[in-house]
């Protein structure tokens, strides 16, 4: 991940924001998805995403559905009921990071 | 390039070989594993499967997969202990408080007819150490489901701690021997601790239950 410092407090609402989007995925389709989306500027270590995605679940903020492809077991999540709604206020929260942030770094643009 | 039934099972036994011992993490892995040797076979169909498996290992790196068992151990311990406490603390809010009071009353009121206050208490610490003993039977019967162990499951078993009420009961009270006897509302400390036993108990009873029903419900076991 580059500057992966700067993405790491941001993980787990991209994580839900693209379940939203998506609806359920699992673990290696989120991480091509954040590549494709970037254009392959932010990639997401395993060691990062199952972490994240495992702190999700046990928060109770996603769930998990297995189904059986290609001859294994394949682990999906998706987002619970409290996810979604949790999702709506960490994206707010994340929009309003990136507005401070990007006031700070450039304070002549405005919004 | 899809990978064999007898490829994936390799690599299902490659990641069990960095001592992943939980099958949610198994699967979890083995599928990601899998899809990486898959999508750099398709760039190069040349490769070997021991040379895509190679080229898959350096794009994960060997050190995650245990380190990635090490952290779901410590969210799974936390958020359990967090809904746990959580759980303890509505027995002591409106309505659930009305039910501890009155338990901490009778049991309060039953001890007036014990001459000796030490042997009640230890006698109802020994209670709480059969009324955990539910607990060790799902323990035991749940450890693996299937031949498979789960580290959701192995997290929420909170028999061994519960082992702690009953050995601070008896062994304070214990101590405290003549210090009860002389004076009666001294049995109150006692009686309280025991109570907390009482909902840690019956908390951590349904929240394993709770873990059971639904890793069989996720991975369609019996």
């Amino acid at each position: 991940m580059k500057n992966s410092q700067l993405y790491k407090g941001s993980l787990n609402t991209i994580i839900m924001k693209l379940l939203e989007e998506n609806g359920k995925m699992y673990g290696y389709e989120i991480t091509q998805k954040v590549k494709v989306i970037t254009q392959g500027e932010l990639n997401i270590t395993e060691g990062a995403l199952y972490p994240a995605l495992h702190k999700l679940e046990a928060e109770g903020l996603l769930d998990v559905e297995i189904e059986k492809v290609d001859n294994r077991l394949r682990k999906y999540y998706k987002l619970t009921e409290i996810g979604t709604k949790e999702t709506v206020n960490r994206m707010t929260e994340l929009e309003d990071f990136i507005r401070n942030m990007q006031t700070l770094v450039n304070p002549k643009l405005e919004f | 390039m899809k990978l064999t039934t007898e490829q994936i099972e390799y690599v299902s036994i490659y990641i069990q070989s960095f001592d992943i011992k939980f099958y949610e993490l198994q699967v979890e892995l083995t599928d990601h594993f899998v899809l990486i040797m898959e999508e750099i076979w398709n760039e190069d169909p040349e490769f070997t499967f021991h040379q895509v498996k190679y080229r898959a290992e350096q794009s994960f790196g060997r050190n995650y997969f245990k380190e990635i068992e090490v952290e779901r151990a410590k969210v799974l311990r936390k958020e359990y202990k967090r809904i746990q406490l959580k759980m303890v603390a509505e027995y002591f809010k409106f309505p659930k408080i009305v039910m501890s009071i009155l338990m901490v009353i009778v049991v309060y009121r039953i001890s007036f007819y014990f001459e000796n206050l030490q042997k009640y208490v230890a006698m109802l610490f020994g209670f709480l150490f059969v009324f955990s003993l539910p607990m060790l039977y799902l323990w035991i019967k749940y450890r693996t489901i299937d031949g498979k162990r789960f580290l959701a499951i192995d997290y929420s078993s909170a028999y061994l701690g519960l082992l702690i009420f009953p050995q601070l009961g008896i062994n304070t009270s214990n101590i405290f021997k003549n210090e009860i006897q002389q004076n009666h509302l001294l049995v109150f400390p006692f009686i309280f601790l025991w109570a907390l036993g009482v909902l840690f108990c019956i908390t951590g009873l349904h929240l394993y239950r709770k873990n059971v029903n639904n890793v069989k419900k996720q991975y369609q076991l019996t």
